[in-house]
């Protein structure tokens, strides 16, 4: 019986991130994108907006809404929101289309989750209309996604940074040999940013605007060349709203702690892996995936800090969700890369 | 053999870096510089890290990283010594047609159980109401095709005897009463013809207490009780009619030929025997 839901049902793997989900649909790819927000009535709990729409009204919304991230991370901070963010997805994906043969999902955690948190991440799934729900680890779905040799006996190191949470792991043999994941990530930088802003300016800037800061002219790794960014925010002096121009330079130097949090994370992970494969490791160098390798200067100053060789995975953004559709596509091939693969319904 | 592996190389030359300084900068091993510039694609553990190697040398070297990884592109993977294009393509469109067959396949078979599946459930509902009304009417019915079988069977016999009297036939129809008159009739007829004179019906009780009227001939002779382990025997010439408030507790004989019991316990039912058996 089965096989014959099989040729119905629609598989999906879902990167539920702390910034961005994205969903990756079985033989059509990625298909949903948006950011991990959901804006709600505050008074009748009722989901007003899910995804890109509900990211506009983020610091922009009257009294009785408010628009809330879900995840905090990379874990479940709300779980009713979560689910439904989750339903809205999953029926996005499948195209408003009652589905009578309910979808089996695979839903990435970061690697170091409480078993809470993962029951969580799993209970939500299952709510929110799957039939099945399969977890996997991020870095191993990022390491899938990008394309590394992750059955084989020699060990790949995948840097993953995401919006919550930086995941680092050497993977050998389909397996996770040592791993860390700090929750220090793109939210983290976009926070250090805002408070770099208000201490050397007065000025009060949002997350939307520091993201946008981060993105533009952020950079880990010092350059010749100075870019400059208009920043609009409050000016806490005044109260009035003011324009700024800072520079790259000064990114740098407000980015520097997040950064080296994640450098150390990579050290530390270094450190506990075994000779054998650290030796791989050194021989290929480290493969980088995420939103938050996407940041200029990240890799060079990586390979400096390390001695490696580190490249950036093509389209870190959807390592994951590419991750958790190839383990889809073969989910009896790879079962074994999965978390506890129990089936609950 | 490869172009963006002479490329790579006349790069390095042209800036005048050794593969040893190369090295030290882009933090690859020094074989995997070489593999790459002499275009040697399997030296490399895995595409991921051919496509970094090439990216990360590429722009150490200062050339446009995206063309070069256009080309690499476009080479794709390297091909295996014995790789037939040809072959390859038959055998990939073999399959996507297999693919795309066997998925119209499945389907027709999943229409055609389901179609069975429904035609099932529908024969099921219908077959079932009929039975109920069979089950009503089931002993007095057979038990009558039985009666009309043995009527034929004697008729039959008694045609070949030379029956030559049907000018007897409509005299007896009024007498007979219901049942089956175009039937009956020409087994009244041959009454006189027939070896066995007049009608004999032995009524055995069986089961329980049970009322039964007996009319011989037109007259009521019996009304009553049969016990069980009664039994009760009447004669007459033409007709016997026999009424029984039980029918299922009778056993009932006629002109010595066992009939069984005409129908279910409390089942009223009457009953014309004539001298053919009915």
């Amino acid at each position: 019986m089965l096989g014959l839901f099989g040729i119905f049902s629609k598989d999906m793997g879902i990167d539920l991130g702390t910034a961005n989900s994205s969903v990756y649909m079985k033989g059509k790819g990625i298909i949903v994108n948006e950011p991990s927000v959901v804006a709600i009535q505050r008074d009748s709990g009722q989901v007003l907006a899910v995804g890109e729409e509900a990211k506009q009204m983020i610091g922009r919304t009257p009294g009785n809404i408010v628009a809330i991230r879900p995840m905090k991370d990379g874990v479940i901070a709300d779980f009713d929101t979560t689910q439904s963010m989750l339903r809205y997805f999953i029926t996005k994906a499948l195209k408003k289309r009652p589905y009578l043969i309910r979808p089996r999902v695979v839903v990435c955690v970061p690697s170091g989750v409480t078993a809470v948190e993962e029951r969580a991440v799993r209970e939500a799934t299952l709510q929110a209309g799957a039939r099945e729900a399969y977890l996997i680890e991020e870095p191993m779905a990022a390491a899938i996604g990008a394309g590394l040799p992750v059955h084989e006996p020699t060990g790949n190191m995948i840097v993953d940074i995401g919006g919550g949470t930086s995941e680092v792991a050497v993977i050998s043999l389909g397996g996770i040999v040592t791993s860390r994941s700090i929750r220090v990530a793109g939210d983290e930088m976009d926070e250090a940013i805002m408070q770099h802003i208000k201490r050397t300016y007065n000025l009060m800037v949002g997350e939307r605007t520091s993201e946008e800061i981060k993105i533009q002219i952020g950079t880990a790794y010092p350059d010749k060349e100075v870019e400059k960014y208009e920043v609009r925010g409050r000016d806490l002096l005044s109260g009035l709203p003011k324009t700024v121009s800072i520079t790259s330079e000064e990114v740098y130097k407000a980015l520097s702690e997040p950064v080296s949090s994640i450098l150390e994370a990579i050290k530390v992970t270094l450190e506990k892996t075994p000779p054998e494969l650290a030796a791989d490791v050194m021989d290929r160098g480290i493969i980088m995936a995420g939103g938050g390798s996407l940041l200029k200067g990240l890799d060079r100053l990586v390979s400096e800090e390390t001695g490696m060789p580190v490249y950036v995975a093509d389209e870190p953004l959807f390592c994951v969700a590419f991750g958790t559709g190839k383990v889809l596509e073969n989910l009896d091939v790879l079962k074994k890369v999965l978390i506890n693969p129990k089936k609950i319904s | 053999m490869s172009t963006i592996g002479e490329s790579l190389r006349n790069a390095r030359k042209a800036r005048g870096i050794s593969l040893e300084q190369a090295e030290e900068d882009t933090k690859i091993r020094k074989r995997y510089l070489q593999a790459l510039e002499e275009g040697d694609y399997d030296a490399i553990p895995g595409r991921v890290y051919a496509k970094g190697f090439l990216r990360n040398y590429a722009r150490f070297l200062g050339l446009n990283e995206e063309e070069i990884m256009l080309e690499y592109k476009l080479l794709g993977t390297p091909a295996r010594d014995n790789f037939n294009k040809e072959n390859f393509e038959n055998t990939l469109s073999k399959r996507k047609l297999n693919r795309s067959g066997r998925k119209t396949y499945m389907i027709t078979v999943i229409v055609a159980v389901l179609a069975v599946i429904t035609l099932g459930v529908y024969g099921y509902i219908f077959s079932n109401k009929p039975e109920v009304d069979k089950e009503g009417g089931k002993g007095p019915g057979t038990e009558q095709t039985d009666n009309e079988n043995k009527l034929n069977d004697q008729n039959q016999g008694q045609n070949q005897n030379g029956a030559g009297e049907p000018g007897t036939e409509p005299g007896n129809v009024p007498e007979n009463g219901g049942g089956s008159p175009a039937n009956e009739s020409p087994g009244g007829s041959d009454t006189p013809v027939h070896d066995q004179a007049g009608v004999k019906v032995v009524l055995d009780g069986i089961a329980e207490k049970c009322w039964a009227r007996v009319t011989v001939d037109g007259t009521v002779i019996f009304e009553g009780d049969i016990n069980p382990g009664d039994s009760k025997s009447f004669a007459g010439e033409s007709l016997i009619r026999v009424r029984l408030g039980s029918a299922g507790a009778v056993e009932v004989t006629v002109n010595g030929e066992k009939v069984g019991v005409l129908g279910r316990m409390g089942e009223v039912i009457t009953r014309d025997f004539t001298p053919a058996g009915n």
